[in-house]
């Protein structure tokens, strides 16, 4: 459950889709988290994540002469403007936020330690998975303790400073960690699934020595740690600033930015403008290789396109598929795609008839319009999903998920065997979800083909995700994203017995034990095999019709570079720079 | 309203009279533009009782054949869906004029009983219906419905009911003025004394007399709640996609513009605005005042 | 003219409270927890209640709507849970928007819809006549969000002649600095000419569109009002006299027409000051009308009453101030003597 919530938490704190504003994935009310579920890791990642006790020594040295170099053309950083998918309209950290004010958050907040970014041909660089270097934290070490949890030790960097001077220490870390748990914020919920439950296991040794100890070895523990929500924040402003109905400071910090990261906030506008200045006590502020960032929301696509195109704008997020296809033919446009492993589904309630009916389910499958809703919802911009283990993550088995494609006489075969006729099915979409609107289409029409009548219903958000929560919608579209990316995380969470976003409300035993199996391998083979039969499983039980993975993407003008695209799908500025004289 | 009053009506009920005088010579030159509206009128009708029997079906897509430009196969050209758009609007006449029609003549036989009240009784009866009527004119009527089928939720009928409420305050003044005028006239004194009700006097007398001007304004307000219905639908509230609704097609047409592809918004928009004007040319030819 | 002023207040006051009641209590059986909505979708119930507890939720609703009431008398309508700012002071940011463009869509409507009206009135029956009664149909048949769309597609896609619609300036411009909250007025007297011409760009397309359907009922009120006019004993009387046709056109017929057509501006602007949410919302329009659709949007109680208040008061003030313009435009009327039509 606790699992559950973190990848669902990441799904909705990285924007969902790229191309609508508005981020909701799934609908919870999580009950209290069941801590005994958490622990559900694969051994082999584990034994990787032990050893390392890495240190930042190396990469200050790499870095050096980057540093003399930005030093001297100091005066040339350009300043980026940036338009986001939504308006950034709440920057308190632990508050739910758009994505816009998630990418604010990340560019003023300085979290202990940072992903390390790989290179891609194309230039864009890639958050990687394994690797990690200091940020907040100089150098840092994470041990196996004799209860089973780590033991991590952190040296704050020293000479790092938050805006107004305020030196950074090891409590301004501990802060941010203690009104997670006890503040009124969301953050909190996720920390047991780490093995942190209270505030004892933070630890401030000395003003910049750090320890955090938790309960379980979790291998998310580093990936945990670079989240912006663990940045430091300012532990004096806060306290001068909290009330006694408020004594985390939430409602001081709504307008406000309290990080030491690279960035602060020096004008917050949000319909008009959020300007991000460099903060000269980021402690790696000589590198930046920008002067800043203006964000300006421009709710119109196109006017954001033609934005781009003129250069008035460097970077663009939330540009629905069908422009970003017109502006693909645009010499000054720079459109930055990467396949995910995420998953849009047209899911069937399996406890509401006639949809109990696995040949009813079989035809529905059958009659998607797969190719159709890529070229024409997504205009190219996603690959095929290919079952609930996607096409673009380990052990899809292609063999199975290729046979999710649209053959309606198939369809109709099934239909007759099903014994149903004159079906009328409900089919819910997110008012927030414009590519699912779409998407909805051509599913009522591919269905009225097979002569199943479709009342396409188009939901408030909220509305949607009550009604799925209470088996009210038969069919319904909507999609995942874990970053976690594993092949039996992904089939656990959504189509195991009892789990919460198990919306098709599928359950089977065999299913549920090749689940739990391949969770518990390390071996390859094993892991395919198992991964394989649970898919042919789902694909014979007709779970959901896959419909699509999409892209991630991102839209720059052609003189923009450092576009960084990490597991989350939150727009970072760090590297981001203009080509000189471009 | 007592059942006894019922036998009475048809007895009593004066139509509304087209024109003062002048009988001779033929509507068409006496009234042109209301002959227009009618003409423009009886081929919506027209279009909306028997089209959809002869259009293509009104969700059937055809990727390959996405966004043509108006041909002689789609008069209208294809939508993003390859949708015939010619077919979608005459599917969608028949759900705008009905809704059109009917929320009028709601909003008419709700609002005119509410007035006749009003104005007959007047008092404290008058004064709170009237306090109540000022309050809810005080914003826009377009407002008032938005907000109404946020309450109700979204649904054709939602729709219907939040934009009749919107529109029956209009109804409520005219009426009230009427009533209070034809209340001293002499033959309501006379009904008086001839031992009638009150209840009976006001709709029997009162209501018929002042149902003129209110069926001008019904054929106004028929034009407007076809106006506010598809803004509504424009705005995603209430009626939705992929429903064929002029506004809904407007506003998904919207998304086609920035490419050259006008055909997608331009129709269904031209069809809301000539059938709005057609209810208005009578309207205004028969009334010349607006609320 | 005090005691009429009395009056008049007090039964402004009752509309106003009458106001505040029946929208406090329509939204309060507004279905959907707007506490989720700032929640996220993730909260636990605990978050929940905090929050319902933080914007005071929680409370039973009468208790709810005396704090309200409270509140609302001290000019404080409460915080948007949408975006965590006081609703009043996010009403006042957006209002000059609002009101800019209502104020030269009904200055567009005027120059060209009283000129029409009184044309047709002056050759009444004509083919003149007939057009500008067609136009006036067409006006108040036109859907605003057909209308904007197309006038963006042939100025701005085809032709290019207007900027598209992205606001009040083009996103790359430093608005002038706020003094009367007018882009227009606020950049002439900063003297930036530029900057006002780009601001004038940036109205028209909106401008026209609502100037348009407004101009429909200003053309059927001027054009009866002067028929009326024309068709008096006095007229009459001067035209006999030998009064030329165009000095009786103009200053009996048009002076007599003026009050009517006060009204109707009256009646328009103050149906404009609520902003138009459509025009607001395809012209990207930073407006009330754009901030109440968007609170609407997530059950954001408090700055949706806010807003229906704020038109409210708005538009009563109106009226009153109408009153002195008639009694400016016609001494011979008294205070408290019009008939509210």
């Amino acid at each position: 459950m606790a699992a559950l919530l973190i990848v669902v938490l990441l799904a909705a704190a990285c924007g969902g889709d790229e191309e609508e504003p508005a981020a909701t994935t799934a609908a919870a009310s999580p009950t209290t988290a069941a801590a005994e579920e958490a622990p559900a890791t694969t051994a082999a990642e584990m034994e990787e994540d032990e050893a390392p006790a890495t240190t930042a020594a190396e990469m200050e040295e790499e870095e050096a002469p980057t540093t003399t170099a930005a030093m001297e053309e100091v005066v040339e950083k350009p300043i980026i403007v940036a338009s986001l998918a939504d308006t950034p309209n709440l920057i308190e950290l632990h508050t739910f936020r758009t994505t816009s004010a998630y990418a604010v958050t990340n560019a003023v907040y300085e979290p202990l330690i940072k992903q390390d970014l790989v290179e891609q041909a194309n230039g864009l660089l890639q958050g990687s998975f394994v690797d990690h270097h200091g940020a907040g934290a100089e150098t840092f070490s994470i041990e196996a303790t004799a209860d089973g949890g780590f033991l991590a030790t952190f040296t704050i960097r020293q000479g790092q400073t938050f805006n107004d001077g305020t030196p950074v220490t090891a409590s301004d870390y501990k802060y941010v960690f203690d009104r997670s748990i006890e503040g009124p914020g969301y953050i909190g919920l996720l920390l047991p699934f780490v093995g942190i439950a209270s505030t004892d296991q933070i630890r401030v040794i000395d003003d910049y020595t750090l320890e955090i100890e938790t309960t379980v070895q979790s291998p998310l523990f580093q990936r945990f740690l670079t989240f912006q929500v663990f940045g430091a924040m300012n532990r004096a402003e806060a306290d001068a600033n909290a009330t006694e109905d408020d004594a985390w400071a939430f409602a001081y910090y709504n307008d406000k930015g309290g990080g030491s990261g690279p960035y602060w906030v020096s004008r917050f506008d949000p319909d008009n403008e959020v300007v991000l200045e460099p903060n000269p006590g980021y402690w790696d502020a000589a590198s930046l290789p920008n002067a800043g960032v203006i964000i300006r929301p421009i709710p119109d696509a196109n006017e954001k396109a033609r934005l781009i195109a003129a250069g008035e704008i460097d970077v663009a997020t939330g540009i629905p598929p069908r422009l970003l296809a017109v502006l693909e033919d645009d010499p000054n446009v720079t459109i930055w795609a990467s396949q995910t492993t995420g998953v849009h589904y047209l899911a069937m309630n399996q406890t509401i008839a006639p949809l109990d009916n696995v040949h009813v389910r079989k035809a529905i499958v059958n009659a998607v319009p797969y190719r159709a809703l890529i070229d024409n919802v997504m205009y190219g911009f996603a690959s095929p999903a290919g079952g609930v283990v996607t096409s673009n993550m380990e052990t899809w088995d292609s063999s199975i998920g290729d046979q999710f494609r649209q053959d309606l006489d198939a369809a109709r075969a099934h239909l007759e065997q099903s014994g149903m006729e004159d079906l009328t099915l409900l089919l819910g979409v997110r008012e927030s979800r414009l590519g699912d609107q779409e998407a909805a289409v051509l599913i009522q029409d591919a269905l009225r083909q097979i002569g199943v009548t479709v009342d396409v219903q188009i939901l408030p958000d909220g509305d949607f995700s009550g009604r799925i929560n209470a088996n009210e919608l038969p069919l319904f579209i909507h999609d995942w994203f874990s970053w976690g990316e594993d092949p039996f995380y992904q089939m656990r969470f959504l189509t195991t017995c009892g789990q919460f976003v198990n919306y098709a409300r599928f359950c089977d035993e065999a299913y549920d034990a090749l689940v739990q199996e391949g969770t518990f391998t390390t071996d390859p083979a094993v892991r395919q095999s198992v991964s394989s039969q649970a898919q042919q499983i789902f694909f014979d039980q007709a779970v959901w019709a896959p419909l699509w993975s999409s892209d991630r993407t991102s839209v720059t003008h052609r003189c923009v570079t450092g576009v960084v695209q990490d597991y989350t799908r939150i727009p970072v500025f760090t590297e981001m720079s203009k080509i000189p004289g471009c | 309203m007592a059942a006894e009053s019922m036998p009475g009506r048809s007895r009593r009920f004066v139509p509304p009279r087209i024109d003062g005088g002048a009988e001779a010579l033929p509507l068409a030159s006496r009234k042109p533009l209301a002959v227009v509206g009618m003409a423009i009128l009886a081929v919506y009708i027209l279009l909306a009782a028997v089209g959809p029997f002869f259009v293509a079906d009104p969700v059937a897509t055809d990727p390959v054949n996405a966004l043509l430009p108006p041909s002689f196969d789609h008069p209208m050209g294809t939508d993003n869906f390859g949708r015939d758009v010619f077919a979608r609007a005459v599917h969608s006449a028949r759900l705008d004029l009905t809704l059109g029609i009917a929320i009028a003549m709601c909003a008419m036989v709700i609002g005119s009983a509410i007035g006749v009240v009003a104005g007959y009784w007047g008092g404290a009866v008058d004064e709170t219906l009237m306090r109540f009527t000022d309050i809810v004119l005080a914003f826009p009527g377009f407002v008032l419905a938005l907000i109404l089928v946020a309450v109700l939720g979204n649904s054709t009928l939602n729709v219907g009911v939040a934009v009749t409420a919107a529109f029956v305050p209009y109804f409520i003044r005219l009426t009230r003025a009427q009533a209070l005028s034809e209340r001293e006239l002499e033959y309501v004194d006379g009904a008086k004394l001839a031992g009638n009700r009150s209840a009976r006097v006001a709709f029997i007398h009162v209501l018929p007399n002042s149902l003129q001007p209110s069926l001008v304004t019904a054929t106004l307000v028929a034009g407007w709640a076809i106006l506010t219905v598809s803004g509504l639908a424009f705005l995603g509230v209430g009626i939705k996609p992929p429903t064929a609704e002029w506004g809904v097609m407007v506003s998904e047409g919207a998304r086609d513009i920035d490419a050259g592809h006008w055909w997608t918004s331009f129709f269904p928009g031209g069809m809301i605005v000539l059938a709005a004007m057609a209810f208005h040319f009578i309207g205004d030819e028969f009334g010349g005042r607006e609320a | 003219m005090w005691s009429y002023l009395g009056r008049r207040l007090l039964v402004s006051v009752v509309t106003v409270a009458g106001i505040v009641v029946v929208v406090f209590f329509i939204m309060r059986i507004l279905p959907g927890d707007a506490a989720a909505v700032r929640a996220g979708p993730y909260a636990s119930e605990e978050k929940l209640e905090q929050i319902r507890e933080q914007f005071g939720l929680s409370d039973p609703v009468p208790t709810q709507f005396v704090n309200y009431v409270r509140d609302a008398v001290r000019g404080d309508l409460g915080t948007s849970i949408r975006t965590g700012g006081k609703v009043t002071e996010e009403l006042l940011i957006r209002l000059p928007a609002s009101l800019e463009l209502a104020f030269y869509a009904v200055l567009l409507a005027v120059l060209a819809g009283v000129p029409v009206g009184i044309v047709a009135a002056a050759r009444r029956d004509t083919w003149i006549d007939r057009a500008a009664r067609v136009v006036a149909v067409l006006g108040s048949s036109m859907a605003f969000f057909w209308l904007g769309l197309m006038l963006t597609f042939l100025f701005f896609f085809r032709l290019g002649w207007f900027p598209g619609p992205v606001g009040r300036l083009a996103i790359t411009t430093e608005p002038p600095e706020t003094i009367t909250g007018f882009f227009t007025v606020d950049a002439a007297l900063a003297g930036n000419w530029a900057l006002m011409w780009e601001a004038f760009t940036y109205l028209a397309l909106p401008a026209v569109t609502v100037g348009f359907v407004l101009s429909a009922p200003i053309i059927k009120i001027v054009r009866s009002s002067m028929i009326e006019t024309l068709d008096s004993e006095y007229v009459r009387t001067a035209r006999a006299l030998g009064v030329p046709h165009r000095e009786v056109l103009f200053r009996d017929g048009f002076r007599n027409a003026l009050i009517p057509v006060t009204t109707a501006i009256g009646i328009i602007f103050g149906y404009m000051l609520g902003g138009n949410i459509i025009v607001e919302l395809i012209f990207a329009w930073p407006g009330v009308g754009r901030y109440a659709y968007e609170a609407l949007r997530v059950n954001d109680l408090e700055a949706l009453q806010g807003f229906v208040i704020v038109v409210g008061l708005l538009y009563i003030v109106l009226n009153v101030v109408i009153d002195f313009v008639y009694s400016w435009i016609d001494p011979r009327i008294k205070l408290g003597q019009r008939v509210v039509a």
